[in-house]
């Protein structure tokens, strides 16, 4: 067994009532120190959204400092205590609590249950749709609003005036971020258009990655889910091919310079990524 | 209004007029603390610290001294925020950082205050103690209830009241008991002029003002008594000639102050 330390970031909307939300979870361990927060607390009415950003920005700076002298090291018991005692008004930080994993449980999962059992409502903590990358993603960025805040739907990618093809997303903010999704949905069909979709997209990402769109850098994202069982209709020979396909295609898009994001944490950092870079809606 | 600051709303037949501006009441918060066996001249020290540190022109918060039941009390004005920013988080590690780097003078002010008054609990890191940065961005010194008199220490071999007054007026060592935390503050000491012009500007202090400030600890608190008073006030006044002098001499507890001569 391996031990990790964890707080919860509690929100208090009135400090007088002091009925404290939880909207986070610190976890330590593994030399590591990370915070993940529930993407529905900022929705919350009882929630200051503009102070709780403020305070997510506290803790990630705080988490992404190089500041020795004025932060304890981060893998200690000390940091958490520090936090604990720096965080006071609207968001306060539970005692450090320990907790006792199997050896062959990464911190992400570990992290990631705790968000979701002590953190999250319970009737998203059990949608099966967050299991998977594409279905974490998309529900990511309908609840942060991407597509009002700039994020484009299955828009054009054009190169030096030329359309290359019609990606599943695109982002402008720093970058010029195009991404695309292998999804294991429901429907076969589905999902073997996207695949053949994405093959035809990698005769292209060399293009696409090797220069400037709008005088920003550009990169290029495949969200794509595992491939666990055949789909009902789908045989085991079939069901081979497609497995090797989406091998070889998440293959390729690496090789050639592309992010391939294959987990629903990894899919979590990326809406939490956009997030912070996607301008704020000016109503929400 | 914030946190700390309420405004007590008038009636129209209130008498609150008067012929010296317009007025209007209000509660402000205070943090309480009294003596107690263990810190036998907290009230003291806050009040005497904090008298000083305001003269010199340090932003400490304001107190007051008060009794309830015969039990004497410091009040200590709680941080007031402005209002918009009552929800905000505090300064993170790295912006802390860089008003440090960016602010010598104010953090010079601070240390060789501390070393002044005798003070020993405060640090930038790596757990912040008793300092913030305040919505003007200026560093916020507060809690000076382990200055001066200190408290009792048995385990580190030091005795409040006089006998530590005698101790750190021997060698500055004396003053620092808490080496084993880590604390991060005296390195932040680095600039011969800065360190000789605060020091300077603490030798200008007249003596009827610290003997003045050394009255404003109430009459009715019986720690410190008459001869501890009295020994204060000598502390003090002497301290504030010789200050410059044990930093000279006992330099090598500021890692980061250069040879002298070497700058400034």
């Amino acid at each position: 067994m391996v031990d990790y330390r964890y707080c919860l970031v509690r929100y208090v909307p009135n400090l007088e009532r002091m009925e404290p939300i939880n909207v986070g979870v610190i976890l330590q361990g593994h030399d590591r120190t990370e915070v993940r927060f529930s993407p529905h607390a900022a929705k919350r009415s009882d929630v200051d959204t503009a102070a709780f950003g403020h305070w997510k920005k506290f803790f990630l700076q705080e988490l992404n400092a190089d500041e020795p002298l004025f932060q304890p090291p981060k893998n200690t018991p000390e940091f958490l205590l520090n936090l604990q005692n720096l965080a006071q008004g609207p968001i306060v930080l539970s005692q450090p609590l320990v907790l006792s994993a199997a050896e062959n449980r990464t911190f992400d999962e570990i992290h990631q249950s705790l968000l979701q059992r002590l953190v999250m409502p319970p009737d998203v903590s059990s949608n099966s749709e967050d299991l998977r990358p594409t279905g974490r993603f998309r529900r990511r960025a309908e609840e942060r609003n991407f597509l009002k805040r700039g994020m484009k739907r299955y828009a054009h990618v054009a190169v030096d005036s030329g359309r290359r093809w019609i990606a599943y997303r695109q982002a402008v903010n720093g970058e010029f971020i195009a991404m695309d999704k292998v999804e294991i949905g429901r429907e076969l069909g589905r999902t073997s258009d996207e695949i053949e979709k994405v093959f035809h997209i990698t005769d292209l990402l060399s293009g696409f990655l090797g220069t400037t769109i709008e005088q920003k850098p550009t990169r290029y994202i495949l969200l794509a889910d595992h491939l666990n069982e055949p789909f009902s209709e789908q045989g085991e020979t079939e069901f081979q091919a497609m497995q090797d396909d989406l091998r070889l295609l998440t293959e390729q898009v690496a090789k050639r310079g592309g992010e391939v994001i294959r987990t629903p944490e990894r899919a979590e950092a990326l809406a939490d990524e956009l997030d912070e870079k996607l301008p704020v809606l000016a109503t929400p | 209004m914030s946190d700390y600051v309420e405004e007590i709303v008038e009636q129209p037949m209130d008498p609150l007029g008067g012929a010296s501006g317009r007025k209007r009441r209000f509660r402000v918060q205070f943090l309480g603390k009294e003596n107690n066996p263990e810190f036998p001249y907290t009230v003291a020290n806050e009040v005497v610290a904090t008298y000083l540190g305001i003269i010199l022109g340090l932003n400490v918060p304001a107190v007051l001294t008060y009794r309830i039941h015969d039990q004497p009390l410091v009040f200590i004005q709680m941080l007031d925020r402005d209002p918009g920013m009552v929800q905000m988080p505090p300064a993170s590690s790295s912006s802390l950082s860089q008003f440090v780097s960016e602010n010598p003078e104010a953090v010079h002010a601070a240390i060789i205050f501390d070393l002044f008054v005798a003070n020993n609990d405060r640090a930038f890191g790596p757990l912040r103690r008793n300092l913030a940065l305040d919505v003007g961005k200026r560093l916020f010194l507060y809690d000076q209830g382990n200055a001066c008199f200190y408290r009792n220490r048995l385990q580190a071999g030091i005795v409040a009241g006089i006998p530590r007054l005698k101790a750190v007026a021997r060698e500055l060592p004396a003053m620092f008991d808490m080496s084993h935390k880590g604390n991060h503050y005296l390195e932040f000491l680095t600039n011969w002029t800065l360190v000789e012009s605060c020091c300077q500007k603490i030798a200008e202090l007249p003596d009827f003002v610290i003997r003045n400030v050394i009255e404003r600890i109430p009459d009715y608190l019986a720690r410190p008594d008459a001869t501890e008073r009295a020994a204060l006030g000598e502390f003090l006044i002497g301290r504030k000639g010789y200050l410059i002098d044990h930093i000279i001499k006992w330099a090598t507890l500021f890692p980061e102050l250069p040879k002298r001569g070497t700058n400034g």
